[in-house]
Parts: structure tokens; sequence; C-alpha cells
């Protein structure tokens, strides 16, 4: 069983469970709110509702088949002002797995409805990017709340603007299927220059425990500086950031069992770039260095992801991204240092955007390397965006 | 104040949502500021449009940005807080939202289409950006606002000429074209699409034609950017069109590559007695002179047919009159088509499944119907 996730979220539904209505009941009341008051004002409040990724999945090696009903993101945001606010619930309101035997994978890479939980296990309600902040500070920019980490633009992006059904591998193993998502504050500094050179700095809770039972705080700090550059035909950039912090994300969900968390301080350390000549062509390239240290055990792991992407006609996009996870993958334990055979995973995707607002997806995914995991996974989503 | 101080000592960035809004604020403005705009609605369709990084840049820079109040309420919240530009907030001088002083229909911003709120944005524009140019004297300024109006009084002269060949019984395609009803006092039948965000497909169309012709309305006014399979549904059902452009952009770069824009497709049924039923009667001279269609209308080639003369079995069509342009379908070889425009050596034609363009070569045009 996989303890570790149910536990996780678990304290995230007991954290947030008193916020979860509280926000919810905030988003009735600025709609009904916004029904009410002059056109100036409601034009401030915007609820959207994004996804239902529907999936049917069809794993090669089990020949096993998983349907979910994925999830509903309702967002809302205000802006008046100084002031600006975001809310985003995630609803995963059913999730039926007719995969006859339970794929075990302790380290999270592997998509949750593959794993067979219910949703009483998740919790139907999740809070996601969940923040208030500032517009009026000139070059600078104070965020509170739940926000994603700033460790490249394949954390934060939605299901809606990837080009894959599941983030990076990199990305899964290191931080989970949702991402590095975490309380924090972060602050932000633009200075004005002819590219877009963005300053951030960024704190997290990094304790397992609420913040009520817990005697001191455990925090994980971030550094990151993201450069873009170029028009909408042509642009490209580049980020790096380092992470390092005690109850690091990634032990909290690479960890089995309840508390067992090192004092030691564990490091992230990577950057990404990217390329693109809209619509037509983007590239992507990414790559995290992760020092992660339990009491015992010492990983050194390293994860290469690469994206490509092809729009020749606007309704239809062609995506393939090789991914090697293991560039090292070292682990030291009472001394004696081992070195892990390397996880290649390829993943090929057809998107086809009949409107604007909702897409079609096929992916195959095909996993070299790891024994564990099905070798093929083959996708098709559903996905809409209603703003 | 700060604001104030630097803007009147350096030249102002100013960001327009739109190339509607760039192109009146650089007509009225003064030289020295810098403009941009973000999107070209003829290009791209503003409902689609998702700032990047960029854009934001822009907004990031502007001491002044400008915008319709009607498709950037879906990131203007989110995209002033990524730029974290204080000038440019809600309630700002800094922030214009042109739909506080013109009347929407139904979140529709082809105002264009409308004298009196062409006039009254390009006055509002021009009263707020005097006050960051000391150096340019009041008198530059209204002299930059009466040549403007008059760029917009020809302008809207030449577009009362087609009016006369619209019946009163005719129906528009959404919102957008009620700005253009509304000028010329037209009386439509049926507005077919309640907002210009709906998509519209070939079967609805061809719905809507039933129904066009149930309540006998001979004429429908559309913008130019209809969607292709709404088109040919219409097309199929031989319902005469009227693509009006409802946007400026690079396709349309000034009101007249507007007015040479207009395109007929079919056989436009005679007005009734000669008139629209206009809201503002024209001097007699005005009247005689809509009675002529100007010479430079591509109105040669309504209801032309021709024969598809490739060797090939079938041709590609494309979505615009270049050899590169995207693949817009095929169409067999000896297959009769309707040609709908004509563009130096390519056509624009519709065999009732698909529209796109051909080179004229390989089109053999009836001589029966033709004009030229």
């Amino acid at each position: 069983m996989n303890s570790q996730k149910f536990l996780k979220y678990d304290i995230v539904n007991k954290k947030f469970k008193s916020l979860a209505k509280i926000l919810f009941s905030t988003i009735i009341a600025l709609l009904i709110t916004s029904q009410n008051t002059k056109k100036a004002e409601a034009q401030d409040i915007r609820v959207s509702f994004l996804g239902n990724a529907f999936f049917f999945s069809f794993i090669g090696k089990n020949n096993l088949t998983g349907f979910s009903v994925r999830n509903l993101i309702t967002r809302g945001e205000f802006g008046r002002g100084f002031f600006y606010a975001k809310g985003e619930l995630d609803i995963n309101p059913y999730n039926i797995s007719l995969l006859t035997e339970r794929i075990e994978e302790e380290n999270s890479a592997m998509p949750e409805f593959l794993n067979s939980e219910t949703p009483q296990d998740q919790g139907i309600i999740r809070i996601r990017e969940t923040f208030v902040s500032t517009r009026g500070l000139p070059l600078i920019r104070l965020t509170l709340g739940r926000i994603f980490a700033k460790i490249g633009n394949s954390n934060s992006e939605s299901f809606w603007e990837r080009n894959f059904t599941e983030r990076p591998l990199t990305i899964r193993r290191f931080f989970g299927y949702d991402g590095f998502l975490d309380e924090g504050f972060e602050f932000s500094f633009t200075p004005p220059l002819p590219w877009t050179l963005e300053i951030i700095g960024q704190i997290f809770d990094g304790s397992e425990k609420p913040w009520n039972s817990k005697g001191s705080a455990d925090v994980v700090g971030l550094i990151s500086i993201r450069n873009q550059f170029g028009d909408d035909r042509t642009n490209g950039g580049f980020g790096l950031f380092w992470s390092v912090g005690k109850n690091n994300t990634s032990q909290r969900l690479s960890l089995k069992g309840n508390s067992i968390v090192s004092d030691n301080n564990s490091e992230f350390f990577g950057g990404d770039a990217f390329f693109n000549f809209n619509p037509f062509f983007s590239v992507k390239i990414g790559y995290i260095l992760g020092r992660i240290m339990r009491p015992t055990i010492l990983d050194i792991e390293g994860g290469l992801f690469t994206e490509f992407s092809v729009r020749p006609i606007e309704f239809f996009r062609a995506n393939i991204r090789p991914e090697i996870f293991g560039i090292p993958r070292n682990r030291e334990e009472g001394g004696i240092m081992t070195s892990q055979p390397q996880v290649i995973e390829l993943s090929i995707s057809f998107d086809f955007i009949p409107v604007y607002f909702t897409k079609l997806r096929i992916q195959w995914t095909g996993n070299f390397g790891e024994k564990r995991l099905p070798q093929n996974i083959f996708y098709l989503q559903a996905m809409f965006n209603i703003d | 104040m700060i604001w104030l101080i630097t803007n009147t000592i350096l030249s102002a960035v100013i960001v327009t949502s739109n190339y509607d809004l760039y192109y009146i604020t650089k007509a009225v403005a003064d030289p020295s500021h810098e403009i941009y705009y973000l999107v070209d609605e003829t290009e791209t369709k503003g409902t689609d449009f998702r700032p990047q990084d960029f854009h934001i840049r822009l907004i990031n820079r502007a001491d002044v940005f400008i915008h319709t109040g009607t498709f950037e309420r879906k990131w203007l919240s989110q995209a002033l807080w990524e730029a974290t530009n204080p000038k440019i907030l809600e309630g700002q001088q800094g922030h214009i939202d042109i739909s506080k002083y013109i009347q929407l229909h139904n979140s529709s911003n082809c105002f264009i289409l409308n004298k009196e709120y062409v006039r009254r944005t390009a006055t509002v524009l021009s009263g707020l950006l005097r006050k960051l140019s000391p150096d340019f004297s009041e008198q530059f300024y209204e002299k930059r606002l009466s040549d403007f109006f008059a760029e917009v009084d020809r302008f809207f002269t030449d577009l009362s000429t087609f009016v006369s060949i619209i019946p009163p019984d005719s129906s528009i395609y959404s919102p957008c074209l009620k700005y253009f009803t509304d000028e010329f006092g037209i009386k439509y039948k049926l507005m077919i699409k309640k907002s210009d965000t709906e998509e519209f497909s070939y079967r609805a169309a061809r719905d809507s034609s039933e129904i066009m012709k149930r309540i006998k309305s001979r004429l429908l006014i559309t913008p130019y950017d209809i969607e292709r399979s709404a088109e040919i549904g219409f097309i199929s059902a031989e319902i005469p069109m009227i693509k009006i452009p409802t946007h400026l952009g690079k396709r349309f770069k000034d009101f007249q590559s507007i007015v040479a824009g207009i395109t007929i497709i079919g056989d436009i049924p005679k007005a009734m007695n000669g008139t629209t039923g206009r809201r503002k009667p024209e001097p007699p001279k005005e009247e005689e002179m809509i009675t002529q269609i100007p010479p430079e209308r591509p109105r040669a080639e309504i209801q032309v047919y021709g024969y598809i003369t490739s060797r090939y079995t079938s041709v590609v069509l494309r979505d615009r009159p270049s050899s590169t342009a995207a693949q817009a379908g095929r169409i067999s070889g000896g297959q009769r088509v309707l040609i709908l425009e004509k563009q130096n050596e390519w056509v624009k034609v519709t065999d009732g499944k698909n529209i796109g363009w051909l080179r004229s070569s390989v089109v053999n045009i009836e001589q029966n119907g033709m004009t030229q």
C-alpha cells in the first residue's frame, strides 16, 4: 500500500479542510456579489473552469485498463488596485480503476489512478495554487499562500498547458505527481530591462505536520532566476534554481512510513531553457540534480528531460519527449556507493484542438529500465478550459 | 505625481490591447510616443489571445494601457499582476477602458463600424494623451484630431455606398455587425449568433439558412472572419452574403482597406425601392452616389462558376492566395466550382464542401455570367 501518499493527502485534507470551506464559500459569495454590484466591480472577479481531464489508459505490460473522470479545477481570481488573489479547487469527483492488480511504486512517479487509489484516499476536494499577492508595488511582487516552486516552467504548468498528460519524469520522481506545490512566501523582483529578468526567492513550510501540532518551523528555501527574450513570434529563455531545506518536499513524497525525517539538508539544483517559434515549433530542455539526505542514505540523482513540439496547422500538434533519469544515480549507504540503473522514458502525444476551449489527446508513454513500471501506457484524454 | 513628472519629461510608452485602438491612438497622439498593440484581430481572434511573456513585458513598460473592456477581461487582472506596473492599474490615470465611453453590444468590440464610437474614442484618447505631451500645443492635437475625423468621415461615406445594395430584410451574423446596422439604420430581421465567441458549425449554418428562408430574409451580413464551416454552410444553402472586415490590422491596414475588403458572395437581391430605410436621410447628392458601386469593388467575380482543369485527380486548396499557405482541403478534377474572389493569379473557390484558394490556371472560368 502506498501509505506515504495517503499520509500526504490526509495531512493536506486536515490542514485545509476549513480553508477549503472558506474558499468555496468565498467564491460563491463573490459570484453572488458580482451579480448585484456595479458593472465595473463585477469585472474585477473572474471564475473559470479548467479541465475535467478524462482518461482512458491501457497498460501494455499488464494488459489492464483504467478509466477515470479525473478532475475539475475551479479557478477564481480577484484583482483590484494593489491587491490580487487567486484560488484553485481541484475537485476529483470520480475515479474508477479497472486494474486487477495494484501497481506498486514507492516514489510517486506513477499516475495516481494507476495505483488504484480511491477518491476517499485522495480527498474529493484538494486545494491547488491559492494565494494573495501585491500588484501595485513597482518592480517587486510579494505573494503568500500555496504556490508552485519556481523550478522551471514544467512544474507549474497545468494539464491544460502541458503537451503531455503528466509532468516530466524527473519532476514526478523528485516532487511527486502534482509537482512542487507547497505553502510559502514568495518575493519576486523584475528590473526594468529590455528582456525579462525575474529574480525570485521562495520560502516554503517543509513540515509534514500541521502548523498547530509541531514545535518548530522546518523551512525550504529556493532561489531562482528566469530570463526570457524575444517577441510573440520568436522567443526563448532560460532559468536556474537552487533549493535547500530540511524536510524537503521530495522527502515527504519519497519516504515511506510516518515521520522518518533527516536533520540534514537536502538540495536540488537545476535549470531549464526553451525556444518557441510560434505557433509552429517549440523545444524545451531541463535538468535537475538532487542531493537527498536521509538518516543512513545519501542519494545523488539527476534527470534530463527534453520536449519537442510541432504544430503545422492550427488544430493539430505533435509532441515528443525523451527523458533520462539517472545522470547520475548514485546511492551511498553505510559508506558504500552504488550506482543504480538509468530510467529512460519516451512519450509521444498528438493533440487535436477542434475549438479553442477543448483539446483531445492521444499519448503513448514507454518506460525502459525499470521492470516494475508498466512498459507501455496509452492515454486518451479530453480537456476543456472555460473562462 | 511621480507619474505625471516622469511622463511630462519623457515620451510615453502606450500599449493598446488591439490594432483598432493602436490605429486610432497613432492617429491622434503626438509622434514622440512609443505605441504598441498586443493583438491583431485580423490575424488572431481576440478571445483566443493570451498574453505571453513578451506582452507582459510591454505592459510592464507601459505608461498608458488602453483596452476595449471586452476580450481582455479574461486575462487582464492576471496580466496586471504579472506586470508589476502601478501606473496602469484600474483607477489610475494610465488605465483607459474604452468600454466606459461606448455602449458595447454583448461584449463585442467591432466599434470601428460605428462612426460615433470611433469619433468618441478618438476624442477621449486625444484628450487624455495631450496631457502627456507638454511639448505639443493644443492646436497640434486639434489638427491631428480633425485630420482623423476627416479620414473617418471619408470611410463612412465610402461605406454608405454599400448600404444601398443591402435589402431591409437582411440578417446579421453576430452582435459584431450591430455596430454597422446601428450606424446606417439598417433594420435586420435576424441575428444568427447571440455572441461573437459562439462557434458555429456547418450544420448550424444550414439550420440558420432554413430559418432565414422561412422568414424571407434574403441577405446575410457577416464579419470577414466568419468560421469556415459556417461560411460553407451558408454558401451551400445559397444564402447571399456580404462579408465586412470588422477590425483593423495587418490584413486591413487602414479604413480604405476595410472598404476594399468588403466581399460579396452570391446574387444580392435588389433593395426595396432603392433604399434601406436609412436612419439619417442623406442629401440628394449622396443619394445619387449610393446608386453606384465604386469601380474598385471586386464585383466581377459574383456568381461566376468554373471547372477544375488540372491533369491531376484532385487539386489542393490553400488557406490564402499563396503556394506556401496551409492546405484547406481538396477538390477533384472536373468539379464545377463557384468562384468567390480573385486576387492576381489566384481565385477563391468553393464546391459547397470545401473552400480555399487555387491558382487561376487550373480553373476554367465559365464565360456565361462573367462580366470581365
